[in-house]
């Protein structure tokens, strides 16, 4: 693990409001263990694990799988580290935005966070997934699953019901983004080929694979619309 | 900046440990992406892989922004302050107690360096203060380290005495470059660089197949950098070898430690330099020295004919020159030319010493440009073997920027202008000249035939020019020819010559010129020679390295030994070489030395926390000479001097430019501060003074109006100013002063508020001012507040303006801007025109001269120097470095580092520096402590990574280098 045998360093960021679970969701992703003690994070820290990645997409680079070495950034939520988490965002290639589902407030915070993002992550429209945490425990859910699954669809993101408690989830929503970023970081290679002007989304195929993840997702095309529409209004800003 | 008071300890330390998991972890891709770099053909998936379209997206949002975790660590460091301090401190402290062990070492290198020059005090009062830093701790892991090397050190400090003149050699060699570069327009140089750039490229390519593991992050970003630090490894064993060999000497031995920490540094350093200059930085140095150059010139021609001929003729020439050792020295040096060359030699290079010449490739200093005449003042160091080394100078300025390897030919060649590349076949011939002197010049001449016959009149020259490598081997060897020469000399000259020799090693490789006469000096010397005497003289001289090789030769199996070991000690001994330089320049050259060591260290990433060692050393060392030089007036009265001394800085420096001492602060002042999260504005109201002091007493008259400045840099934000009450010691304002500033560049800025009683006719008077830390500030506090006038702080007493103010213009060339291929790799152009308002610290006036570095690159591939400017605190040097081999994502990483010292015999004073970098705190994800640039030099470096291929003119007022403190 420690080694440099891997293929890819994709750095991933998990945010939200304070205790909605995303420290646990990432040790349940990466340990596969959940601990319902709640331990504040102090500021920033981070977990790694090391994932195979096979592209889906009828351009997939082929069989061979990726291997890629995942450094995934927790954050603070608490306010008083908030100067310091922000400074974090830039670095990260993707982002894990979480919500409480027995929480609205964290839900409603949503919003916040994603203005958050778009000042300070590396772009205005960078990759997120949205994750309502702790669906297991559905007795005490807050947050209508129509609902968020608006507001995801209102950003153009995947969402999924995670629960770091039983580890629902949890994976698919970290390999859509991976795959988000994946397909991203082709499109902005294969941009800086292409002449300015002529903004190809070479991604079809990744758009394909994201809208069948985003319908597993619960997402729908539109979101996909408008992913692309982002995609191509960055890279335009960034030919600029 | 980030304002982490609210942190407790325990808070704190986890976040170190986040951040120290997380250095590890890029340390770790880092060393990952150099393996795959270079066997990965595919452009796009090399960006993939290396994570670089991701950073080319962010580029274009955040710049030269820091990475969180950069910041972080800058910002806890800041904020720790004292706790934090203390852990970096510890690290760097353990990279001090590294010293620590060394410390005895390094005052025992410092004091024989010391002894031999005149201030033996200063020298102590250095190593004291920087052995306290030192701590223990990792002491144990770095003094393994220097013992291995403190062999090689210990040779090196025998350099030092004698050894002095390796890094003199270095200097030398730099210097000749600087020289060469005199004599040749800077076009010239810019030729020969543009040539050396490619080989150095080439050689960084090498370095990179080869390369490998040392290498660390940095290792990551330049693939051929990487190499260059795998090949420093093997100098170092190598140099350790000679260590051993040298091992002997016991004063050495001292010094050896403290070269071994250098060498160690150097190995890590010089990968991890190599990796950051990318490079190769070829520092072409023009010199005026023609005037020595034309006492060699035919030599030169020579040399340059050789040169023309071809690096790798000079490599051959090597060759054949020595026989195993020397071999290896002409291997060493065929690879710091194959470099250029690119594979081919690269491959040779890397069969041997290759780690040395390696390791010079990354530092290759394609071109200095001095437009710097000779200088006057090296004759005098001339006198002692030193002088060789001034011949170097002298080739390498001949030949421009690449020749300037050679420094060796520029010993011979020095005056005219040979250019670099005649230095650099003077290195290579330099080694192979090591043993082929002493036996036969003519057998290095195949390498340079033309220096050969340069050679073979100048042989004690080509003793020197054997070059850099030599003078690494040499320095072992030169410190016993040192050692030997001293008694010898020490009847004569000699005991002034080590001084001299330090300082003219230390000068020659600053100053072509007084090269000449050291080197004529010297050849003459050499020529009688015995191996001995000669051999100790060139020893003493930078060519020591040279000739030792040659007595060497003489001396067979300790000369053999010592070329052998010049090769493998080339990588180490650069790093020796310049602390040999340091040593010379007694306070100077200590804390070079250190500094060296502890960049190396800090290059090599073996250890962070070495790392920051380095750093705080270095920053301790720069200040204890500070102090030590400066005796800085006492605050308060002084102010007005400063005044009088900032003045000349202008409109920044206008700050401090009233009239400080006639009028005692009294009084206070109230006003609010805000910051306008919506206008991104920093707002203070002003609302109003009272009980302020009369100024006028007669007339019972004081005119105030209230100034603020965020420092450090004030010329950045440029001043507000409230209007001028009249007759009044109560003015009310109640006006607001605004920053458009973002939040987080405002919380490193220190908010300076003063008072002031305005004369439209005479100096405006000081009434006081209060400095508030913006970084610890309470933003919710948006009510009035009362706040004490204070006399002059000290902050603004010491603050950089008083030490002057730098003129010099920058410019990124990047790799193929010019036309295909052209330059081969990027170059850093670094134009010193002047230094206004120089701290005077002796009564005599300031003989200045400027130094500069790329770091984390310390070696001398790194380090070029401009001409002494005698007696004038306004010193015009107009000397145009260029650095090659930089990729751009390494202006990201490196910190072009320019000094300014008072040149003096026996040591150099230093009187104020400049760091031009990102300021991050971070060079290839290792934190050090010279990534500190003011928002003022960082905003500089920004301006020239944007506008490529244009001069940038900046006006950068001189700072002390205390790193640690310095960080933001």
């Amino acid at each position: 693990m420690s080694d440099g045998d891997y293929d890819y360093l994709i750095k991933f960021l998990a945010l939200g409001d304070s205790g909605v679970g995303k420290t646990s969701l990432l040790y349940q992703y990466t340990d596969g263990k959940f601990n319902s003690k709640f331990i504040t994070t102090v500021g920033i820290d981070f977990r790694e694990k090391r994932v195979v990645y096979r592209p889906n997409g009828p351009d997939g680079v082929g069989g061979r799988g990726q291997r890629i070495h995942l450094q995934l950034w927790d954050t603070a939520g608490q306010e008083r580290f908030r100067s310091l988490t922000t400074a974090f965002f830039r670095d990260a290639m993707g982002f894990l935005l979480l919500f409480d589902l027995t929480n609205e407030q964290s839900f409603l915070n949503v919003r916040n966070w994603i203005s958050q993002l778009q000042m300070h992550a590396y772009c205005e429209n960078p990759d997120i997934v949205l994750c309502g945490n702790k669906s297991d425990l559905e007795d005490q859910r807050m947050v209508k699953e129509e609902e968020a699954k608006e507001l995801a669809e209102k950003y153009g993101i995947p969402y999924f019901e995670t629960s770091a408690a039983n580890g629902n989830n949890v994976s698919k929503a970290i390999d859509t983004l991976l795959d988000l970023i994946m397909k991203r970081m082709e499109r902005c290679v294969d941009k800086s080929w292409i002449p300015e002007g002529v903004v190809r989304s070479n991604g079809h195929s990744s758009t394909e694979q994201l809208s069948e993840e985003q319908e597993k997702g619960k997402c729908g095309c539109l979101t996909q619309l408008q992913l692309n529409l982002m995609y191509m209004l960055n890279y335009s800003t960034v030919a600029a | 900046m980030l304002d982490l008071s609210f942190l407790t300890e325990e808070e704190y330390e986890k976040l170190m440990k986040v951040l120290q998991r997380d250095a590890e972890l890029k340390k770790k891709d880092g060393d990952r992406i150099r393996r795959i770099q270079g066997s990965i053909k595919d452009e796009k998936k090399k960006k993939f892989v290396t994570g670089e379209w991701f950073s080319e997206v962010k580029a274009k949002r955040f710049q030269e922004d820091l990475e969180g975790s950069d910041l972080l660590r800058a910002s806890i460091r800041r904020k720790k302050g004292k706790l934090e301090n203390e852990v970096n401190e510890h690290v760097g402290r353990s990279l001090e107690s590294k010293d620590a062990p060394g410390l005895p070492f390094h005052e025992h290198a410092a004091g024989t360096g010391e002894e031999r020059s005149s201030t033996p005090a200063l020298v102590t009062a250095e190593e004291h203060k920087i052995l306290p830093k030192p701590k223990p701790r990792h002491s144990v892991l770095l003094s393994a380290s220097h013992k291995r090397f403190s062999i090689h050190d210990v040779s090196s400090s025998e350099s030092d005495t004698g050894a002095s003149p390796f890094a003199a050699a270095t200097d030398s060699l730099h210097l000749s470059r600087k020289g060469n570069g005199q004599s040749p327009p800077p076009a010239k140089l810019s030729d020969d660089a543009v040539p050396q750039p490619s080989c150095a490229t080439g050689e960084a390519a090498e370095g990179a197949t080869t390369a490998g593991p040392k290498s660390a992050p940095e290792e990551a970003h330049a693939p051929s950098r990487i190499p260059v630090k795998r090949k420093p490894n093997r100098s170092l064993s190598r140099s350790e070898q000679f260590a051993n060999h040298l091992g002997p000497a016991e004063n050495n031995l001292e010094k050896r430690e403290l070269l071994a920490s250098p060498r160690l540094l150097t190995t890590e350093g010089e990968s991890s330099q190599t990796v950051k200059p990318g490079v190769n930085y070829t520092i072409s140095s023009m010199s005026n020295k023609e005037e020595d150059i034309g006492l060699d010139r035919e030599h030169f021609k020579n040399l340059k004919n050789f040169w023309e001929k071809g690096a790798d003729s000079v490599m051959m020439g090597s060759m054949p020159e020595s026989p195993g050792s020397l071999e290896a020295d002409g291997r060493q040096f065929k690879l710091c030319r194959s470099l250029s060359v690119q594979s081919g030699h690269g491959q040779n290079s890397e069969e041997k010493p290759g780690a040395f010449t390696k390791t010079r490739t990354p530092y290759k200093r394609t071109i200095t440009l001095s437009s710097s005449e000779e200088e006057p003042s090296y004759v005098a160091p001339v006198r002692k073997g030193s002088i060789s080394i001034a011949p170097r100078s002298t080739y390498a300025k001949s030949k421009g920027g690449l020749v300037t390897r050679n420094s060796s030919l520029g010993e011979s060649n020095g005056k005219p202008s040979v250019p670099e590349e005649e230095k650099a076949a003077q290195r290579s011939s330099k080694k192979s000249r090591l043993p082929v002197r002493v036996p036969s010049i003519k057998i290095e001449s195949p390498t340079k035939e033309v220096s050969g016959s340069v050679f073979e009149p100048e042989t004690p020259t080509e003793k020197f020019i054997v070059a850099e490598e030599r003078k690494r081997t040499v320095s072992s060897l030169a410190s016993r020819a040192q050692t030997l020469i001293e008694p010898a000399l020490a009847g004569g000259d000699k005991d002034d010559e080590k001084a001299q020799r330090s300082d003219v090693g230390t000068h020659d490789n600053m100053q072509i010129n007084g090269e000449l006469p050291e080197e004529k000096t010297c050849q003459s010397t050499e020529q009688p020679t015995a191996s001995a005497p000669a051999g100790g003289r060139e020893a003493v001289q930078k060519m020591d390295s040279s000739v030792h090789s040659e007595e060497d030769g003489d001396h067979s199996p300790a000369a053999h030994a010592l070329a052998q070991a010049n090769s493998v000690i080339l990588a180490k001994s650069m790093v020796n070489i310049y602390t040999t330089t340091e040593t010379y320049s007694k306070p100077l050259l200590i804390p070079h030395q250190f500094l060296e060591a502890e960049r190396v260290k800090e290059l090599s990433r073996s250890s962070p926390l070495l790392l920051s060692e380095t750093e705080s050393d270095t920053a301790s060392e720069i200040s204890f000479q500070f102090s030590k030089h400066k005796k800085t007036p006492s605050i308060g009265s002084h102010s007005s001097d400063m005044a009088s001394v900032s003045s000349v800085s202008g409109s920044v420096l206008s700050v401090y430019s009233g009239d400080f001492g006639s009028v005692d602060a009294q009084g206070t002042v109230e006003f609010a501060l805000d910051y306008d999260e919506k206008n991104r504005e920093f707002q203070v109201h002003v609302s109003q003074c009272k009980d302020l002091a009369v100024v006028d007493e007669k007339k019972d008259r004081t005119d105030p109006y209230v100034k603020t400045y965020l420092l450090p840099d004030k010329a950045r934000m440029g001043k507000r100013k409230t209007s001028v009450k009249k007759r009044t010691v109560n003015p009310v304002y109640n006006e607001v002063l605004r920053y458009k500033i973002e939040k987080m560049v405002l919380l490193i800025q220190k908010l300076n508020l003063s008072v002031w009683h305005n004369d439209p006719l005479g100096r405006n008077s000081f009434l006081g001012e209060i400095e508030l830390d913006l970084a610890s500030w309470d933003w919710s506090n948006r009510k009035l507040n009362w706040y004490p006038l204070k006399p002059r702080s000290l902050s603004a007493v010491n603050g950089v303006d008083h030490r002057g103010v730098m003129n010099l213009s920058i410019k990124y060339v990047p790799p193929g801007s010019l036309g295909p291929k052209n330059p081969p790799s990027g170059e850093v152009h670094i134009w010193v025109k002047d230094v206004k308002d120089l701290l005077q610290l002796r009564p005599c006036g300031v003989d200045s001269f400027v130094k500069c570095y790329v770091l984390p690159d310390t070696s001398k591939k790194s380090y070029q120097k401009t001409r002494v400017v005698k007696r004038d605190t306004n010193p015009v040097f107009n000397h145009t470095i260029v650095y090659d081999g930089f990729h751009t994502e390494d202006l990201k990483d490196a910190c072009v580092e320019l000094t300014v010292w008072d040149h003096e015999k026996l040591t150099n004073h230093f009187l104020g520096g400049i760091r031009l970098g990102l300021g991050t705190g971070l060079s290839y994800g290792i934190p050090v402590d010279w990534m500190d640039s003011t928002q003022e030099e960082v905003a500089f470096w920004q301006d020239m990574m944007s506008a490529t291929n244009e001069w940038i003119e900046g006006l950068l007022p001189l700072r002390s280098l205390a790193g640690r403190k310095k960080l933001k």
